[in-house]
């Protein structure tokens, strides 16, 4: 599972990516497996980050870096059907925006919330609190809230399909400057799970380091991959505890573990690791492991559209490799890729016909895009290197992000050492390429999937990009934006299409929303100021 | 306290001095510039917190203030009469003495036709007053610096809501300096500008209490002056602009919420236009009116060539002007949306509308003619043909009056020159009327005519009556007061 190396919101919720409903399939967006709030803001994707002055072998696809995944969110808002709830860590609160009625609510939370989530069934929000260690459990309509203690030290949270769970633990990769420094013992085996219903907290140890995390679509079981161990926990249980099992031959030196994949099922996981040369295929029934071989340095699991298998980029050995999950533990089908690029992530289209091959590790100016009926790969050219894709809602068009560097030897073009964004239409594979007044920061598409919106890390502007025509119109915002996202459309039949939002900078806290169908921008300012209302 | 009254100074301008040396006072003895009028009467502020009635007729009295000191006259809004602010000393007796030390009360007093008709209980620290539509409530507070001498230990974030019905008098507690107030269109609600905060009192509750505080910032130490204040046509949203750049703070008064704006700066001037439903703004240093409207609160720019101060307005139309400052004057039509630029022979110190909206007049400062002037801008045309018109002096005073023919004449006084001049705004026939003396100030009564106030020690007061060109005048009610003293009342005096 690749994620986009900006904050790509899967804000139509319900559609975000669940196991086995891959929201990957439903957006066809590298990133939307992650219901999480970890499409944020580029702890480690940086964007003076110079691939071109990276060690000589980091174009190795052998040595290079792992496919760059995001950053982790702090204050990515979330949204209900007609709320969206922003955090204000400064002031301890939260402000919940009417997107129909603008009417603008703010509640107090616990110090220093980073991260809300909301249910699928828009009525609860979820708000970590970095500040005091706990979860504030919030009614999105009254904005009652239950204060619920958590483990020290998290710095993560994703919520089940489902909405019944929330689970946070310390991940080291999203180790932020201004995380609060820890005192007393520090543990990096715990994690918190809080059952939203009950407002309980269950703590528990899995192994080193948990990197990632899969539910079940039906939230009956939660997986937490680690280093060396994969935690299994039985949701229905009436106390969760974690069954843990090993996922690594090696428990002196294990590596990384990156990514964990559920079968729709629940009973089999993948486990991907970094630099390793297999992957543990685990039944959760029997605790059976396999250790799959997959060829050299495998960077990418996803899951196909359909549920029904899984593909391994294994960039090393320029292999494909795809498990069937109705047999996850015969050995997968292998695909070979071209030989002269490096390709480490693999996103597939909605349609499950078609998927694109690229890297984000190298200054790779190349792709490759992947006939699923046939099988046929074929490898195409870009005007500079990527650093993410997604394939917009419809599976008609490719939005591919560029980045600032270009690749060794590209020749000198309009787009050199500028930010570029390409609209490549799948059918014909005709390209717009924009450059770009600055890095983009986050996207989001309409839920029509006609429409992308894109904002930038250092510019006042809102770009919609029209994927029929791929053709670009900027909307100017009042100051630099920080998250983008769409609203559900409550009425499909009623032929309107919801508003975007942009939440920007301001320190008494702004938001504005971009109606497509008359080109309206409206903006509210000042909101934070609610919160001190007396009234 | 003892005054010595030299006879001698009632001949001259307020009082002489005295070759002993003795205790005297050089206080004037009466304010020209503070009369007010009501229904064709006129109130005279006198020395010594004193108040001169001057009735239709021109015949002067000295109102009743029972033993109080009246501070600042405000007309009441049916013009019936006028409040003012009464203090009154007692005297507050230890057994031994029976003036031992001394206690100020302090009131608002209704007065109409010459007499006190109700009197309220006040905060005395409070200086200025504000009535809610349907004239059964007013609001005290302190505008100006907190007066001298002893007060007491007084809250400087109360203000007061005074029940003119029932006479009571309820402090509520609305934010540090209250600035101004607004009422809703029923007067329900007042809304009252402090310091980095803002006040929604509920003047309906009983007693009258504050519903809803807004804050203007969550820093401390950040102070949030207000600048310029309205409400929409609608009643629902506070505009608010400040002194903290160009931040247009847009307040809910019915669900409590605040969104910002920002402006392209901090306004020179604002105007809500109720018939668009939107507000003007114009701005010191930006060449440019600003419109925004009142559904989205979106902003629209309109280009100037020069900066504005000021808007004045009519039903149709908003004449923008740089005061002290530019020589171009625009027009602002509201339902076109179509700007036209005059262009006068001189910058202009201040300007007004006629009452029709058809001429524009301004006084305007000394050209290279070295003269003070005054400008007619003809509006009625898209030509705006402009008029100027060299003074005597500097206009101090300026009045309307329609003629039986539904003529409009201007009626223009000049600093030190005892005439009035009065010119037909459409023809430009104009001639002099002269005058008793010089005139400070010109008035309207409210009954057609006329008051002009005129620099006389004594008191001297012209009731003007443009339609038989006569005048009326009460002199010497300044002495009427002279020999008064005001003492210090026993408890028992108390009204």
């Amino acid at each position: 599972m690749t994620r986009s190396p900006f904050p790509i919101l899967a804000l139509a919720l319900g559609l975000s990516l669940t196991v086995g409903c891959s929201s990957d399939g439903a957006y066809g967006y590298a990133d939307q497996a992650d219901t999480d709030a970890d499409w944020g803001t580029d702890a480690d994707y940086d964007a003076d980050t110079d691939q071109s002055e990276a060690p000589d072998d980091d174009n190795d696809p052998d040595t290079a870096p792992p496919e760059r995944e995001d950053g982790f969110a702090a204050l990515l808002p979330a949204q209900t059907d007609v709320y969206v709830f922003i955090a204000n860590p400064d002031r301890g609160t939260v402000t919940r925006i009417d997107v129909h009625t603008k009417e603008v609510l703010t509640t107090r939370v616990g110090n220093d919330p980073q991260i809300v989530l909301t249910s699928p069934d828009y009525a609860t929000a979820a708000v970590f609190n970095r500040g005091d260690d706990t979860v504030t459990v919030l009614d999105a309509g009254s904005l009652m809230g239950v204060q619920v203690p958590v483990r020290p030290h998290m710095n993560r949270m994703v919520m089940s399909p489902d909405g019944g769970w929330v689970l946070l633990w310390h991940d080291v990769r999203a180790e932020r400057p201004d995380d609060p420094t820890p005192t007393g013992t520090v543990s990096f085996n715990e994690i918190s799970l809080v059952d939203l219903t009950t407002q309980t907290h269950y703590p528990m140890v899995v192994g080193f380091s948990p990197s990632d995390v899969a539910f079940t679509p039906d939230d009956s079981l939660a997986v937490v991959v680690a280093d060396a161990w994969l935690a299994s926990i039985d949701l229905t249980a009436s106390t969760p505890s974690p069954n843990l099992v090993r996922v690594s031959e090696d428990l002196i030196n294990p590596p990384s573990a990156e990514e964990v994949l559920l079968s729709p099922a629940g009973d089999v996981a993948l486990v991907r690791q970094f630099g390793a040369s297999s992957i543990a295929v685990v039944d959760l029934n029997t605790e059976v492991v396999q250790y799959t071989p997959i060829g050299d340095n495998p960077t990418d699991l996803d899951l196909a559209p359909d549920g029904q298998s899984a593909v391994v980029v294994s960039r090393g050995s320029h292999e494909l490799y795809r498990f069937d999950l109705g047999a996850p533990f015969d050995a997968p089908e292998v695909l070979a890729l071209p030989e002269d690029a490096s390709l480490g992530s693999v996103l597939f289209a909605p349609s499950g016909n078609t998927a694109v091959i690229y890297t984000t590790a190298t200054l790779e100016d190349r792709y490759a895009t992947w006939d699923l009926t046939t099988d046929q790969i074929d490898l195409r050219s870009l005007p500079k290197p990527v650093a993410g894709m997604a394939v917009t809602p419809t599976g008609d068009t490719l939005m591919v992000v560029h980045t600032r560097e270009d690749a060794p030897d590209a020749a000198q073009s309009p787009f050199t050492n500028s930010w570029a964004l390409s609209l490549i239409d799948l059918n014909d594979f005709r390209p717009n390429t924009l450059r770009l007044p600055s890095e983009a920061r986050g996207f989001v598409n309409s839920l029509s999937g006609d429409r992308g919106y894109l904002i930038y890390e250092t510019e006042s502007l809102l770009t919609v990009l029209d994927y029929n025509t791929l053709i670009a119109t900027d909307v100017q915002l009042r100051s630099n934006p920080v998250w983008v996202g769409v609203i559900p459309d409550l009425d499909p039949t009623d032929d309107i299409e919801p508003p975007a939002w942009v939440s920007q900078e301001h320190p008494l806290g702004r938001i504005s929303f971009y109606g497509a169908d008359d080109q309206s921008l409206e903006t509210l300012t000042g909101f934070e100021l609610n919160s001190a209302i007396e009234d | 306290m003892i005054r010595l009254l030299p006879l001698l100074a009632l001949a001259g301008c307020g009082w002489s001095g005295m070759p002993d040396g003795s205790d005297w006072d050089t206080e004037p003895l009466w304010s020209p510039t503070g009369v007010v009028a009501a229904s064709g009467t006129l109130y005279v502020p006198l020395a010594d917190g004193a108040l001169a009635y001057v009735d239709t007729d021109g015949a002067d009295s000295i109102v009743d203030l029972q033993g109080g000191q009246r501070r600042n006259l405000m007309v009441l809004p049916d013009e019936t009469g006028i409040a003012t602010f009464l203090d009154r000393e007692y005297c507050v007796p230890d057994g031994r003495d029976e003036c031992a030390d001394l206690r100020t009360d302090s009131t608002v007093a209704l007065i109409q036709d010459g007499e006190l008709q109700l009197e309220v209980p006040v905060g005395k620290h409070l200086d200025t007053l504000a009535f809610a539509p349907g004239e059964t409530r007013a609001v005290a507070w302190l505008a100006g610096p907190p007066p001298e001498g002893p007060l007491g230990v007084v809250n400087l974030n109360e203000i007061d809501i005074l029940d003119l019905v029932d006479g009571t008098r309820t402090p509520v507690r609305v934010g540090f300096a209250a600035d101004r107030i607004l009422f809703t269109e029923d007067g329900v609600s007042a809304v009252v500008l402090s310091q980095s905060q803002v006040a929604v009192v509920d003047l309906t509750a009983s007693p009258p209490r504050t519903s809803t505080t807004f804050p203007l910032t969550l820093d401390p130490d950040v102070v949030v002056t207000p600048v310029g204040v309205d409400l929409t046509p609608d009643g629902r949203f506070a505009l608010i602009s400040t002194n903290s750049g160009g931040d247009l703070y847009i307040l809910d008064l019915l669900d409590p919420s605040v969104n910002l704006v920002s402006l392209p700066g901090t306004p020179s001037a604002m105007h809500v236009e109720p018939s668009t439903d939107e507000t003007l703004f114009v701005f010191p240093s930006r060449s440019e009116l600003t419109v925004m409207d009142h559904d989205r609160f979106e902003l629209r720019t309109i280009d100037l060539d020069e900066p504005m101060s000021r808007i004045l307005s009519t039903d149709r139309y908003a004449l923008l002007y740089a005061e002290n400052r530019g020589r171009d004057v625009y027009r602002y039509e509201y339902a076109t949306g179509e700007l036209t630029e005059y262009r006068l022979q001189a910058i202009p110190n201040e300007m007004a509308l006629s009452p029709d909206g058809a001429f524009g007049v301004a006084f305007t400062a000394p050209t290279s003619t070295n003269r003070a002037g005054m400008e007619l801008i003809d509006l009625r045309g898209v030509r705006g043909e402009t008029i100027p018109y060299a003074l005597d002096a500097p206009g101090v005073g300026l009045s309307f009056t329609t003629g039986d023919d539904g003529s409009v004449w201007a009626l223009v006084l000049q600093d030190g020159i005892d005439s009035l001049w009065r010119g037909e705004l459409a023809t430009g026939i104009a001639d002099v009327v002269p005058l008793i003396d010089a005139p400070v100030g010109i008035g309207d009564l409210g009954d057609g005519r006329f008051f002009i106030a005129h620099d006389n020690a004594m008191g001297l007061v012209s009731l003007y009556d443009p339609s038989d060109d006569t005048f009326l005048e009460a002199s010497g009610f300044a002495l009427q007061n002279i020999l008064n003293e005001t003492e210090p009342l026993t408890l028992e005096e108390s009204p």
